[in-house]
């Protein structure tokens, strides 16, 4: 540990050292994978019971979301239990995702006078938003592609407000598709995504 | 480039094991720093003290749970010095680099 150091030791103890801060993406290939299906899931429900005239076929959200919420905190919860230090990325992604949440949750509060295909709009925009800063900030091309797609389905469904609600339900099951489960699929199958 | 133009503080392999590890993270625990450098817990108390004192590290002390928790973040002085050390190694790889080519032509 005190071996004299020459400038080839000093260049290998710095990447060495700043290796073992690196902030591996993958780690985090859980939310992607159970907000993904979990979306999917609610937003798959609720076009079944639609097509069985179903007045209630809100019902999934409202059950899914909050335990979704949940299995979210206690997962991160435990999974940085054990964490004893904090990066720049960290911190970045923590304020990119609590933004989002927090302007997820003003727009379903909106969506009473909004109704619900334009919150769907919305909520298309910020999944394209969540996922495109995430994968510009940690050089995930599927996250940023997945993003603008997500961000082309908005636009679409903004022409379709009027339309029958199920071609949104169905744009908003596209858009979760692009910008969680494939790149959620991707990320897992790379197995390390360090940056 | 020689030794002696680079910042004896951070040459020396503890303090540059510190500072680098400090450098990709926004604040680190002591017992992070104890388990990435291995070494020992009297001998890096030192060195973060050393640290301490020429402004290059920040150290919190505080309670997690009941237990003492120290925590330790880079100073902008510190990143600047760890900036210009790696300028300076990296300045002398291109020196060393740009030698070997001329021996060879």
């Amino acid at each position: 540990m005190n071996d004299p150091m020459n400038e080839e030791r000093s260049f290998e103890v710095i990447r060495e050292m700043i290796q073992r801060t690196r902030y591996n993406l993958v780690d985090d290939v859980f939310y992607y994978l159970f907000w993904g299906w979990l979306v999917l899931g609610a937003g798959m429900i609720q076009l079944a019971l639609i097509l069985m005239d179903n007045p209630y076929n809100y019902l999934p959200w409202i059950i899914l979301m909050p335990i979704g919420g949940l299995v979210t905190f206690f997962y991160s919860r435990k999974k940085d239990q054990g964490k004893r230090h904090t990066t720049l990325v960290d911190k970045a992604m923590m304020y990119v995702w609590t933004g989002f949440l927090v302007v997820l949750l003003l727009t379903l509060v909106l969506s009473v006078h909004a109704g619900w295909s334009l919150t769907y709009v919305y909520v298309m925009g910020l999944y394209g938003l969540g996922t495109f800063i995430t994968g510009g900030m940690l050089n995930f091309k599927p996250l940023v592609i997945g993003g603008i797609l997500s961000w082309v389905m908005a636009g679409i469904g903004f022409f379709l407000v009027s339309s029958d609600f199920i071609y949104m339900l169905i744009l908003l099951l596209i858009s979760i598709t692009v910008s969680y489960l494939i790149p959620g699929y991707l990320l897992k199958k790379q197995g390390k995504h360090e940056v | 480039m020689r030794f002696k133009d680079l910042d004896p503080i951070l040459h020396q392999q503890l303090r540059l094991q510190i500072i680098s590890l400090l450098a990709g993270t926004e604040k680190a625990e002591f017992n992070f720093l104890l388990e990435e450098t291995g070494a020992s817990k009297g001998n890096l108390s030192i060195q973060i003290k050393k640290l301490q004192e020429v402004e290059y590290i920040e150290v919190v002390k505080g309670y997690r749970n009941n237990y003492p928790l120290t925590e330790c973040s880079l100073t902008p002085k510190g990143r600047m010095a760890f900036e210009i050390y790696v300028d300076s190694i990296e300045n002398y790889f291109r020196a060393v680099n740009k030698d070997s080519g001329k021996k060879k032509s």
